[in-house]
């Protein structure tokens, strides 16, 4: 199987309807190994649709995915985790009664490269560690603050030993230390050699990190290319304000 | 929480050791009877258990394979063959049916499998009590040479390995798919876990522990009608002693199962029937205000006991 | 041909009662989220009703119907209050799932009483024109059924009118088909779901009334009715009184065609095979949750 010199993960043509609802709407691009992708879009631009679809959580109308040149399109969701996508949602979702390190335990014994039981828990105290969690490995989940919570999450995603990382919105909520410990936490990730797509509302943080940036509108791709070039584009411009101020005159 | 891990070992051994004298100390049929019965419905709760309790899988049907089990070892039995290949085969006629009724109500949503699961056992016990509507009755020769104590035996055993096979499985890999799977099946799916084979597999072995006791009950049981055993009572029972003595523990359905008989003895003096009131409301209580059941009540009282022994020290 | 056509007679008979029987449970599922399972147990209630009013007192179960519903309206509101009123604050999926085990819980006790209080044998209601029947050619037509299938749709029609003329019918409505918009257009939703619940099980106490006057009642008819009940809404979907009316009569006839063709003994699994079906087909049956 030889590896396509265009990305490690490609989209192709994804489609992904509603009932009438066109979420996401013939969307392709390339995801470079080791970079660190932004996926911007106003609320309802199908951001959310798409992680699904690459993911596997949802099924595809129509399209593609591939990973390091192979198809994986018709695989579920636990598959494509074992091949290497790793995922976290939008909306923090714990295993609640499970204790945090139990959450990434799961994964690591699930995920890439499974190691016996013994390596897999030390495995995952040190992802902890790595986290910045380790204190409250024991603890059940329901019982951590916002920012504990997503940390697990993230740790669970690591876990399972991803070559694509795929983050919504995870610093949705968090405060301005927050989130540059996070984004240092995301550069770490990028530095391990794990691909990163980070769908964010935040402009900035978006700006800082990432080499590339996708734009969505109405579940279409309507600009590409990089931070500071996309950000400035009329066409990025009106799908987050609407109309160019020009027009008001 | 090692000190309680401790003497939960030693305590185990200690039961199991006074369970298996119990035979020679005693010859009371009452007693014999009672601890019997308290062993099989510790089994076939413990097998409810590990589909309902770890998995989180609620399944009204359990009494299809209890039942399965029970009438193919009885009719294998009665009809000259010996025990071990009577039980044998009851189980692996549980297991296949298992398979059968598993791979599609599994693909059905909580309640709905609920449902459904248990729509396929009354369909069981009604197609049984209509193709074989006699009593099974044990004949002359074999009530002269009836003998309580290896029926106990074989109920010591299925308690025993039921409970094995919870707590290997609780602290397996497997066992922590299951968990996931029971507290979310979508992130279960995002972290690399097959949400559907881990659940037909843990149906499929539910079934074989269920089918098993069931097949050592047509062995112990006098005589009966066929569809009994195939009543929804059975799996009701499986799940009052199950969430009473705690969903997911490993004692729960042991000791919910002591607790269920003692009371049901204790009270049959009286009124026949309200135990069944009691363990009822009981039930009720567990699900609205202690969803832990007897086990969680009892570690909070440890826990308390022995941090409060730690500040004193 | 004529048995066949008794047979279907039977089965739109009974079918009646199988709608009235599975609206009760509609609407609290459909307004709650909650699947009470108990809901056969409600409906041995009502035949109770029916029976000790005759037994005491020779009223006719048809009147019974009177005092039947408001009671079971009473004690529905009761368990409400006591047993379901936690599950309100809770996601749907984990609603539906406890309402069930709670379900099952009560039905156990309620079924329980019935058998101290009354003992387990069955009961039955012999009002003086049991046995009359009229004939259309050859087919016969017994009487109380006919006028316990009646009153069942009649009782539908003004449960219809209920809920699409009046206000509190309509808030009903609202608050199945959204409780978060509900409340936020000022519908009081916990009444709601106490008038909903109580609702439900005066309906199933009304069932009750109506079927101790062609069967016995004894208090192991409860799961039995449950079961068709959630077979009568799998089959017609929700939200639609004459819909389960409809599929309640659709039951009541294969079950009676399917014990003529294959013996008396498989008329209760036929329906629950369609159940089955229909539910592996559409894995949320057909409910619209």
């Amino acid at each position: 199987m030889s590896v396509d010199s265009h990305g490690l993960l490609q989209l192709e043509g994804l489609t992904k309807a509603f009932g009438g609802l066109l979420a996401v709407s013939r969307v392709s691009f390339d995801v470079a190994e080791g970079e660190i992708l932004g996926l911007l879009g106003p609320n309802g631009s199908g951001k959310t649709t798409l992680l699904n679809l690459v993911a596997g959580a949802l099924r595809a109308d129509a399209g593609r995915v591939r990973l390091a040149g192979r198809d994986i399109t018709s695989r579920p969701a636990s598959v494509r985790t074992r091949l290497g996508i790793a995922r976290t949602f939008q909306l923090v979702r714990p295993l609640s009664k499970m204790s945090a390190l139990d959450n990434v335990l799961v994964a690591r014994l699930y995920g890439r490269d499974a190691p016996a039981f013994t390596a897999a828990r030390e495995q995952s105290l040190q992802l902890l560690d790595l986290i910045g969690i380790r204190g409250k490995a024991d603890a059940p989940t329901a019982h951590l603050t916002l920012v504990e919570r997503k940390r697990v999450e993230i740790a669970r995603a690591l876990a399972t030993q991803p070559r694509v990382l795929l983050l919504d919105e995870p610093l949705a909520g968090l405060n301005p230390t927050e989130v540059g410990a996070a984004l240092n936490i995301f550069r770490r990730i990028r530095d391990s050699g794990i691909t990163v797509v980070l769908v964010e509302h935040n402009v900035r943080a978006v700006r800082a990190l990432c080499h590339r940036l996708i734009v969505l509108n109405y579940g279409q791709n309507v600009a590409q290319g990089a931070p500071d070039d996309v950000l400035q584009r009329p066409e990025v411009v009106e799908a987050y304000l609407g109309k160019a101020p020009a027009d008001f005159q | 929480m090692t000190r309680i891990r401790g003497a939960a070992w030693i305590m185990s051994a200690f039961v199991v050791g006074a369970l298996t004298m119990l035979p020679l100390v005693t010859s009371s049929r009452s007693v014999l009877t009672w601890g019997f019965l308290v062993l099989l419905y510790a089994a076939l709760a413990q097998s409810w258990n590990l589909l309902g309790g770890l998995a989180g899988q609620v399944s009204l049907g359990h009494a299809a394979f209890f039942g399965l089990g029970a009438f193919v070892t009885r009719v294998l039995w009665l009809g000259g063959h010996s025990l071990a290949t009577a039980l044998a085969a009851g189980t692996v006629v549980a297991v296949a049916a298992g398979v059968l009724i598993g791979a599609p109500t599994l693909r059905l949503r909580g309640p709905y499998f609920a449902i459904g699961t248990l729509a396929v056992a009354e369909i069981l016990r009604i197609t049984t009590g209509n193709l074989f509507p006699e009593v099974s009755t044990l004949r002359a020769a074999a009530l002269a040479g009836y003998a309580l104590a290896p029926r106990y035996y074989l109920a010591l055993g299925a308690a025993v390995v039921s409970t094995l096979v919870v707590w290997a499985l609780a602290r397996s890999r497997f066992g922590y798919g299951l968990a996931a799977v029971r507290e979310d099946e979508d992130v279960a799916e995002a972290i690399g876990v097959q949400v559907f084979r881990h659940k037909l597999a843990v149906f499929v072995l539910s079934s074989a522990l269920a089918g098993a006791t069931g097949g050592v009950f047509g062995y112990y049981h006098l005589s009966f009608y066929p569809q009994f055993v195939f009543s929804p009572l059975w799996t009701f029972d499986a799940l009052l002693i199950t969430f009473l003595g705690g969903t997911g523990t490993i004692w729960g359905p042991p000791l919910g199962a002591a607790f269920y008989l003692l009371f049901r003895e204790a009270l049959a003096l009286r009124l026949v029937e309200i135990h069944l009131l009691i363990f009822g409301a009981l039930f009720v209580l567990v699900v609205l205000a202690f969803p832990g059941g007897l086990i969680e009540a009892w570690r909070a009282v440890a826990s308390r006991w022995i941090a409060a022994r730690e500040i004193t020290s | 041909m004529t048995i066949l056509l008794q047979n279907a007679v039977f089965g739109l008979l009974i079918g009646g009662l199988y709608g009235l029987g599975a609206v009760g449970l509609s609407l609290v599922f459909g307004v709650l989220a909650v699947l009470n399972v108990a809901h056969g147990e409600l409906i041995m209630l009502g035949g109770y009703v029916s029976v000790w009013l005759f037994t005491l007192w020779r009223i006719d179960p048809f009147v019974s119907v009177l005092a039947a519903g408001p009671l079971l309206f009473l004690g529905g509101a009761a368990l409400f209050r006591l047993l379901f009123t936690r599950l309100i604050s809770y996601s749907e999926e984990v609603r539906i799932k406890n309402s069930i085990l709670i379900g099952f819980g009560l039905a156990l006790v309620l079924q329980t009483l019935a058998i101290l209080a009354w003992g387990a044998d069955e009961r039955a209601v012999t009002p003086s024109y049991a046995g009359r029947v009229a004939a259309i050619g050859n087919v016969v037509v017994p009487l109380s059924r006919l006028g316990a299938m009646a009153l069942a749709f009649l009782v539908l029609g003004g449960l219809h009118l209920f809920l699409t003329r009046t206000r509190a019918g309509t808030a009903l409505r609202a608050t199945a088909d959204d409780d978060q918009a509900a409340t936020l257009v000022g519908i009081p939703i916990g009444r709601i779901y106490l008038t909903a619940f109580a609702l439900g099980s005066a309906l199933a106490g009304v069932a009750g009334a109506l079927v101790s006057v062609s069967d016995a009642i004894s208090p192991a008819i409860g799961l039995g009715w449950t079961l068709k009940a959630l077979i009568v809404i799998v089959l017609g979907g929700m939200g639609n009184v004459f819909g389960t009316f409809v599929a309640g009569l659709f039951l009541g006839v294969a079950e009676s065609m399917s014990g003529f063709l294959l013996g008396n003994a498989y008329r209760e699994v036929v329906g629950l095979v369609m159940f089955l079906i229909i539910l592996s087909v559409r894995p949320r049956g057909l409910f619209t949750r």
